[in-house]
């Protein structure tokens, strides 16, 4: 509780104090900076990636699921960019930042549906992975970029997209409030962000950790800390005061015998909130 | 197919027989020696999906006056894909024939079988020449534009892959044009050079066996499909309009050699006694006899749909019949099953992974997307050789208890309505 009082608190006041930071860590090539004085990437944070970095492709491996789940996202993403825009039947030309894009997973399928993706990572070995693994596709070339850099340095360049998307991303950052202000600032007037992450719920609790972590020793121990997880409801909060209007949320249900990702409602039937207590993707629109 | 609009497609032609393969690759290493820098100028051109066999080639004039010996069988529920996607209404429907009654007899027992579609309006399968379905499918993909490259009179030289390149194979042609494929699909039949190249073995029973093909001509118009299971390897013959009919005959190389060297007059008298004394021992002179007395018999019948013998054979098109050898084999991994009706099946299957998979941004040529059409079709393709198997042995089989329970079996289910709506069903699914 006490954390979602905070992290509301810092939705309110947050924009007066965030341009003061984004002045002070613009400028300079992204390369040069150090990334473990960014805002909002904790350096504990970037180390536990870093030691898994190279599995990221493996279907079979510690991101099995998140690979199923990546299909799923992908579907929900551009069935929403094409309820926005009818008349594109891919998504060419269409501009999109993927913050926080580990090995590339979403970056590459965006890609492929014909968008113009740049996928940014703080960490320098996930932007490695994401590489080496993006020329295995000549398809991509031209449409795929990865930089090894926060959203706030993107921010800096004064650089906006027509789609912002950063998944299970969210609860790994220092601070999430000032995080979702970058992903904002990214998105040109009236674009779409896309954000999914998890519920901070008994359920996520089991699903999400002591499943996949303790009892499948699946995904390495320590990989999510429950208390980082984020509500809808707060999520959303966040996204409104930061000026952006919530259009859509869903959860995203695992069925690991079948090994599918299913779309459900946020209220299933007569129990609100029953679609979305663990994993869930929230769309949001730049106002 | 949104997501497949940007994919492009190449069919590339049959691969030719292993000889000339093999001739061809030589011929390629040599000019390799002599200009190497030649042969690797030649660049190559990237596809998401190349097809190697994109079926006979289908250009030139039909006969009007009779049908080609060259046909296919599509069930129902294929037919109805196939009308979907927009192929069939480019075929000729004119020389198709729907037939909804198949009488199957045993060879030397005296074992018989009627199966009719559950109800009468029902069609169970459709007779269609290779050559009609193909130039449909060809008109068919020639409408849709841009995106479908058909390369024609094309060989397969060589598939690899190609040193410091993406790790996509590289299918060179006859003519050194080379075809970079993303996803690389052999439809290029049993002697596959994409299964080669892909390293898939393959295992079952050789059977050994050959088939004799020809278009006979009937005394009657019929709708109905005749198959009888003779010892040396079941014959069917299928319904055609215009009183014609596909002849499609299983069989051991020493007899298949004497049918298709025999006159076709003699060869169209012996089709009448098929149905008799096949496999009897009966002398030329008993058969001729038999032959005539036939003749006689069959001038007079004129109620076909009721017959548990398909009309008297008039006479055979002239230079109708052809050979080819029957390889029933398997393979052991990842690819689809043997018959066009369960390949339909496998590209159904196909299809809709490749689809879904798009659509997620997927790349369709990894080994994760491509597990989910194995897992969807391999379990039912390996069900299908142990029925193939299995309706073998028993069919060939002379010794006297295994011929009188297969009579037994055969009548015994002729006797049973349900179960036989059961089969009827299986078959047209």
């Amino acid at each position: 509780m006490l954390s979602t009082i905070r992290t509301l608190a810092a939705a309110r006041r947050l924009p007066s104090a965030l341009s003061t930071r984004l002045l002070t860590t613009g400028g300079g090539a992204p390369r040069d900076l150090d990334t473990s004085s960014s805002h909002t990437v904790s350096l504990a944070e970037l180390q536990k990636f870093t030691s898994v970095s190279n599995e990221w492709w493996d279907t079979q491996g510690a991101f099995k699921y998140l690979h199923t789940m990546n299909r799923t996202r992908t579907q929900y993403i551009r069935s929403r960019l094409r309820d926005l825009h009818p008349e594109l039947a891919r998504l060419t030309g269409r501009t999109i930042i993927d913050v926080g894009c580990g090995g590339g997973l979403a970056s590459e399928a965006l890609a492929r549906l014909g968008a113009h993706v740049t996928g940014v990572d703080a960490a320098q070995e996930n932007i490695a992975v994401a590489r080496i693994h993006a020329q295995q596709d000549p398809g991509l070339a031209g449409n795929l970029v990865y930089r090894q850099c926060t959203a706030e340095q993107v921010v800096a360049e004064k650089q906006q997209f027509d789609a912002v998307v950063s998944l299970e991303v969210i609860e790994h950052v220092r601070d999430p409030v000032h995080f979702v202000h970058s992903l904002v600032e990214l998105a040109k007037p009236g674009a779409p962000i896309f954000i999914s992450t998890m519920n901070r719920t008994v359920l996520s609790l089991l699903v999400d950790i002591v499943v996949p972590e303790y009892i499948l020793n699946m995904v390495p121990r320590g990989t999510h800390q429950h208390s980082k997880f984020i509500a809808p409801e707060e999520l959303t909060e966040i996204l409104q005061a930061l000026g952006t209007r919530v259009l859509d949320v869903q959860g995203l249900v695992m069925d690991p015998i079948m090994n599918k990702c299913h779309l459900v409602d946020r209220d299933m039937g007569l129990v609100r909130n029953a679609g979305v207590q663990a994993n869930y993707i929230m769309m949001a629109r730049k106002n | 197919m949104a997501g497949l609009n940007a994919t492009r497609f190449a069919f590339a032609a049959r691969a030719l027989k292993r000889a000339q393969t093999r001739f061809s690759t030589r011929r390629l290493a040599t000019a390799a020696t002599a200009t190497e820098s030649a042969a690797a100028a030649q660049p190559v051109e990237r596809y998401d999906i190349v097809i190697v066999g994109g079926g006979p080639h289908a250009a030139g004039s039909r006969p009007a006056d009779t049908f080609l010996n060259r046909t296919l069988q599509i069930t129902a529920s294929n037919k109805l894909y196939l009308e979907k996607v927009g192929s069939w209404s480019m075929c000729n429907t004119e020389r198709v024939q729907p037939y909804d009654r198949v009488v199957a007899l045993d060879g030397s027992g005296s074992g018989r079988i009627e199966l009719n579609t559950p109800s009468g309006d029902v069609t169970a399968a459709y007779m269609i020449e290779t050559k009609n379905l193909v130039s449909g499918m060809l008109k068919f993909i020639d409408a849709q534009g841009a995106n479908i490259d058909v390369v024609e009179k094309a060989k397969v030289a060589n598939i690899a892959h190609e040193a410091g390149s993406v790790d996509w194979p590289v299918v060179t042609l006859g003519n050194k044009r080379r075809l970079q494929a993303r996803l690389l699909v052999g439809t290029d039949g049993g002697n596959s050079s994409v299964r080669k190249f892909a390293d898939i073995g393959t295992y079952g029973t050789d059977y050994e066996q050959y088939g004799l093909i020809a278009t006979l001509c009937l005394e009657q118009l019929n709708r109905t499909a005749y198959q009888r299971f003779l010892p040396e390897g079941p014959v069917a013959v299928l319904p055609f309009p215009n009183g014609f009919a596909n002849l499609v005959w299983s069989l051991p190389a020493d007899l298949m050699r004497a049918l298709k060297t025999m006159p076709e007059d003699a060869f169209a008298l012996l089709m009448q006694y098929l149905y008799g004394l096949v496999g009897s021992g009966a002398s030329e002179r008993e058969i001729m006899d038999e032959t005539k007395w036939r003749l006689d018999v069959f001038a007079k019948s004129n109620a076909s749909e009721e017959n548990w013998l398909p009309p008297n054979v008039a006479a055979i098109s002239p230079k109708s019949r052809m050979s080819f050898p029957l390889r029933l084999r398997s393979v052991d991994r990842l690819v689809g099953s043997r018959g066009l009706n369960m390949g339909i099946e496998d590209v159904q299957s196909l299809v809709q992974i490749l689809e879904q998979a798009a659509l997620a941004g997927e790349d369709i040529g990894t080994v994760g997307v491509l597990e989910r059409y194995n897992r969807q079709r391999y379990v039912r393709n390996l069900a299908m050789q142990g029925v193939v198997d299995k309706v073998w042995h028993t069919f060939s089989a002379t010794a006297g208890p295994i011929v009188k329970a297969r009579s037994m079996l055969m009548n015994g289910l002729d006797r049973f309505p349900a179960a036989k709506d059961i089969l009827v069903k299986n078959m047209m699914m």
